[in-house]
């Protein structure tokens, strides 16, 4: 091995000394020892990394960042397992994400509607995709009977009792440690899906009285707020069908 | 796994590739979205990783990978042949130099240095993995490894040398006395 090779191989040497039992420096550092230059330059260089790396390791990650990936892993669901799916998780992990960093993010969408309210427009239309979780048979009693009321309008005051609503076998999720409750149910044929989250759990979320709506494709989504909730309404039937229960 | 390893998983290792990230994507939105890229992929797949100890090398491979999809739509490959090769002397001054700097300046050079050296120079620099590791991460031979680095030191050497140049020469302007002239 001439000096050349040497600095070539001890080139990839970790400043820290980490990599002193690895066999493949082995005969470079004994050359280090044995050549007084070679070892000055190899003094030089693992100082000059080690000045580096100490700058590098002294860039933080954004605040949020840590509580943004442990968020969007821990989106669960307390009653079913669909939501192992990578459709919903991914979906889950993309509003975390925006609502953690809500105003320094732009969402290409585009439009007047803010990114978290899209976002949770869009969470909710991915999860009613999502194969095997509650059915338009799983609201019952009266709140299945308000729902399925032919002129109802949802935007007039939707009274959601969570707990009434876990007993009456509606499905709740958890999106970042907050819950939120859905219900399917049907009206007029067509199948409608209602979420709901409570207000302030999501400070980044805003309010609002008037309902966003969001259309994908024949999908359609609208975001509403009143007093207690914000709430997601989703159907597959388009915006038309939607807009009759608004 | 447990809510609890994984945040133990993402405590050990989201600055290092928070950091890996930022060498690569230049900027801290789309870093801190190809760290959260990363993790949710191992939330999804890679926690039926066996061998937790592999876990660093699969997450570091997987944001690289995930930096690599997102660029290939329109980046430029630089090719290690239209390359000169590394300069590999250091000057004492070089070290002082460094060492005055802030984390920003040197992160700043480092993102001047090309991709194709820019990705294992960082990951050398962090000193998560040994130099074998980072052949797999980056799906390279060992010896392009240390090619790249040997050329991306010396390549990141002459951008905080300009640098360096460019502030000493950099003209500084007075404030203006109120109500009168500059002196």
């Amino acid at each position: 091995m001439t000096n050349q090779e040497a600095k070539f191989t001890l080139g990839a040497y970790r400043a820290s000394g980490q990599d002193a039992g690895d066999p493949a420096y082995a005969e470079a550092l004994q050359r280090t020892r044995d050549d007084p230059q070679l070892g000055a330059w190899f003094e030089r260089a693992r100082a000059h990394d080690a000045a580096v790396g100490a700058k590098l390791r002294e860039i933080a990650p954004p605040a949020e960042l840590r509580a943004a990936i442990l968020a969007g892993a821990r989106a669960s669901t307390t009653q079913r397992t669909w939501w192992r799916q990578p459709v919903w998780l991914a979906a889950a992990a993309a509003v975390m994400v925006l609502l953690a960093v809500a105003g320094r993010i732009s969402l290409k969408r585009g439009g007047e509607i803010d990114a978290p309210t899209t976002a949770l427009a869009e969470l909710a239309l991915t999860d009613m995709s999502v194969k095997g979780h509650g059915g338009p048979d799983a609201a019952t009693g009266e709140l299945k009977t308000w729902l399925r009321a032919p002129d109802g309008k949802l935007t007039s005051g939707v009274h959601l009792d969570f707990a009434q609503m876990r007993a009456q076998g509606c499905r709740t999720l958890s999106l970042g440690g907050h819950e939120v409750a859905e219900v399917c149910f049907e009206r007029g044929g067509i199948e409608f899906h209602l979420y709901a989250l409570p207000l302030g759990a999501m400070p980044e979320l805003p309010a609002r009285a008037v309902p966003a709506l969001v259309a994908r494709a024949t999908q359609a989504a609208a975001v509403w707020s009143d007093s207690k909730f914000h709430y997601v309404l989703a159907t597959a039937a388009g915006m038309d069908a939607l807009k009759r229960l608004l | 796994m447990s809510n609890e390893v994984f945040a133990q998983l993402v405590d050990a290792h989201y600055m290092s590739l928070y950091r890996f990230a930022l060498s690569l994507a230049r900027n801290s939105a789309d870093a801190g979205d190809l760290v959260q890229q990363t993790f949710f992929i191992w939330a999804t797949k890679g926690a039926s990783l066996r061998e937790t100890a592999k876990a660093k090398s699969w997450l570091f491979t997987t944001l690289y990978r995930e930096f690599l999809r997102g660029r290939r739509r329109g980046g430029r490959e630089t090719f290690i042949e239209d390359l000169p090769p590394g300069e590999t002397d250091i000057a004492a001054e070089e070290i002082d130099r460094v060492a005055k700097l802030d984390g920003a300046t040197v992160v700043a050079a480092l993102q001047q240095v090309d991709e194709v050296f820019r990705a294992p120079l960082t990951l050398f620099y962090l000193e998560d993995l040994a130099y074998h590791e980072i052949a797999e991460t980056l799906e390279v031979p060992i010896g392009t490894v240390m090619s790249r680095l040997s050329r991306g030191k010396a390549q990141l050497r002459a951008v905080l040398a300009k640098e360096e140049a460019g502030a000493a020469t950099k003209v500084v302007s007075f404030p203006v006395a109120k109500g009168g002239k500059s002196a």
